[in-house]
């Protein structure tokens, strides 16, 4: 009936969670970095469609980064 | 000689006649499920890593979080590189964003956790839904408002009648029982509105632009399915069929969400009025 989320709260499965949040907005940025910059304006228009997501996994790093100073 | 083969020609000619009509059988069949095959081969990677991704969150957690962002970087690289497949990867890349967000926050409790999970549909949805659309002629996303009269009542009814079925079925399996009725109902509705947009108003529109309309229906039903599920019952999976089959099709029939989302929000409405009526008084 609801959309069911599986995961329960776990310490170990957050740090991992944040973790491969932080090694593919890396990866992202790269590959953004290698596809894109040197193209042309109208194909470099296309990366507006990916700019939600990587406002998500940016802020997903900042949450991280917080998560690391205030140890939680 | 000639009598062998005028005999060889009696005996064969029904076979021949035989064959031709099935080839003409063949190419017809062929020429007619032609739409519905188009694109399937983007179809069937789409859906099977957002499958493979529920699939494994539920039944194996620590692989799924893995598999869950496999499916994210496929289908961002689908996203990249085919532009006729774009807004559909994009689209359904949300999904894999949304459980990542969630168990980053990991928030206590089967409402906290839904409430991120379904924020961050909901916000990506309607960003997506704003960003794709712009340039759509209005036919193209049919909101229109004529035939409400008629129409709204009806999907109110049908919402009722899978409340009830849902009731049948999950009335034991309530996850919200330690919570106020008045905030469920409202997240209900919340919750009915985020789906919709995301599955029927941004995935099935989408699809129905690149592959068969019939075919979205039938992604947007799986994937409500492995979405729906439960690893602690069974008797979530025939309601979360029922349910995305009925929400799916009235979408390809009739391309409109405020009926959709009627139809969803008085079946979550009449289910978790039941349970409180029935069971948890």
């Amino acid at each position: 009936m609801f959309f069911h989320f599986p995961l329960h709260a776990m310490t170990n499965l957050r740090q991992t969670v944040l973790l491969i949040n932080t090694v593919l907005l890396i990866a992202a940025l790269i590959v953004v970095e290698l596809v894109y910059s040197e193209s042309e304006p109208r194909k470099r228009r296309e990366l507006r469609y990916f700019y939600p997501l990587f406002l998500v996994l940016s802020g997903l790093l900042v949450y991280a980064v917080y998560v690391q100073r205030n140890g939680l | 000689m000639k009598t062998v083969r005028h005999f060889a020609a009696t005996m064969f000619s029904p076979l021949r006649r035989t064959a031709a009509v099935i080839a003409k059988y063949w190419r017809k069949a062929r020429k007619a499920t032609k739409p519905l095959t188009k694109h399937g081969y983007i179809w069937l990677m789409t859906v099977a890593m957002l499958v493979a991704a529920e699939a494994t969150l539920i039944w194996a957690p620590k692989v799924g979080i893995y598999v869950n962002a496999v499916a994210l970087v496929g289908l961002t690289a689908i996203g990249m590189l085919s532009e006729k497949a774009r807004k559909v990867a994009i689209s359904m890349a949300i999904i894999p964003v949304a459980n990542m967000v969630t168990a980053s926050f990991m928030p206590h409790g089967a409402l906290g956790q839904a409430t991120v999970l379904y924020v961050t549909l909901l916000v990506l949805a309607i960003l997506y839904r704003l960003l794709f659309t712009l340039g759509y002629p209005l036919d193209k996303t049919k909101l229109a408002y004529k035939g409400h009269a008629f129409g709204l009542p009806l999907m109110l009814v049908t919402g009722q009648i899978l409340g009830v079925i849902g009731y049948g079925f999950l009335r034991h399996h309530y996850p919200y029982a330690h919570y106020s009725l008045p905030l469920v109902a409202l997240v209900s509705v919340i919750f009915a509105f985020a789906e919709e947009i995301l599955l029927r108003g941004l995935i099935q529109q989408e699809g129905g632009q690149l592959f068969h309309p019939a075919l979205a229906a039938f992604a947007t039903t799986i994937l409500y399915v492995f979405l729906t599920i439960d690893h602690g019952t069974l008797l979530a999976l025939p309601v979360a069929i029922l349910m995305g089959a009925v929400l799916s099709f009235t979408y390809y029939k009739k391309q409109n969400l405020i009926l959709t989302t009627a139809i969803n929000a008085a079946a979550k409405l009449t289910y978790v009025g039941l349970v409180a009526g029935f069971i948890l008084r």
